[in-house]
């Protein structure tokens, strides 16, 4: 391996270890969670509101004060070169790729056809796989997960409202128990002023 | 002297010309670090290279003092934040002392081979 792979590969996990320890702090899933809890409701009520819309989204707009509030004090801060490896790219394009089939497969296609339940299984498969060879990464994760979730569900009859709130519920239990954990495991960094 | 103790006298002597600031394994971490990013913070460099406060804070001093690194303190919300940054000159001597390494290695493995 020459100097140059090894300052990419360098980067690239570092990178990564940063990434993953700043989703960590479950927020973004108590958010998603939130958000599909709220989905569910108005499914339920048969309510798709403008209201309904803004309650489900009123918490995205408070994530980048969370994350400067709660993250940042305890993770720090760095910023990287905005070079990335052929492999995020080629990840990201698939990965944009299945995503549009989903999306247009799902929405604009007449499900009556007898492939649709492998090719929705396959779909979702192919994103799980995604999801786990780029580390866990919970955004790509979520990008991938969610609108499948809603395709695949709906594509397939058998998503109904309880189970999005469900869904919802059990996210938001996880994001709870995984901000607990990232609080007690990363305790707040104050800069002393006699330091550096 | 033979030809093989007059070649592992220049290796050794290559040695003592390896930069010392670098070469300490703890200054080595943290510049590596800072390499791999544009700038980070004091907090960050802490949780990634696992030094201690205190050390990380000596260490950074000494990398500043002959300015491979500059360090800039602000003030965000009445919180102190410090921005760590490689110089240029910095990163010219993380490869220069990467290079002199790699070199000194290859040629003492060459001659425990031989």
């Amino acid at each position: 391996m020459n100097t140059t792979d090894s300052h990419i590969k360098l980067e690239t996990e570092l990178k990564k270890k940063a990434f993953l320890s700043f989703h960590n702090d479950g927020i973004i899933d108590i958010l998603m969670g939130w958000n599909l809890a709220v989905i569910g409701v108005s499914l339920y009520l048969h309510n798709l509101s403008l209201l309904s819309g803004i309650i489900g989204l009123a918490p995205l707009l408070f994530y980048g004060l969370l994350k400067y509030k709660i993250t940042l004090p305890r993770l720090g801060h760095a910023q990287f070169r905005t070079r990335r490896s052929f492999s995020v790219w080629l990840v990201g394009a698939v990965g944009g790729v299945f995503l549009l089939a989903a999306i247009i497969y799902g929405f604009f296609i007449n499900s009556s056809s007898g492939f649709v339940r492998p090719i929705a299984f396959a779909l979702l498969g192919i994103a799980l796989t995604m999801v786990l060879i780029s580390g866990f990464n919970r955004i790509l994760a979520y990008a991938i997960l969610i609108p499948l979730f809603f395709i695949v569900g709906f594509g397939l009859r058998f998503l109904s409202p309880e189970m999005i709130v469900a869904t919802g519920g059990i996210l938001m239990v996880v994001g709870i128990w995984m901000l607990t954990k990232f609080l007690r495991t990363h305790p707040i960094q104050v800069e002393e002023e006699n330091l550096v | 002297m033979s030809k093989k103790d007059s070649t592992q006298n220049e290796h050794l002597e290559k040695i003592d010309e390896i930069d010392q600031i670098i070469h300490s394994p703890t200054r080595l971490k943290i510049l590596i670090v800072l390499a791999e990013v544009v700038k980070a913070d004091f907090t960050f460099l802490v949780l990634t290279t696992g030094l201690t406060r205190g050390n990380l804070s000596a260490n950074l001093r000494k990398l500043e003092e002959v300015g491979y690194v500059t360090i800039e303190k602000s003030f965000v919300n009445r919180v102190s934040r410090t921005m760590i940054q490689l110089t240029d000159h910095g990163m010219k001597s993380l490869k220069s002392y990467q290079a002199d390494m790699q070199m000194i290695i290859h040629a003492l493995l060459s001659e425990l081979e031989s």
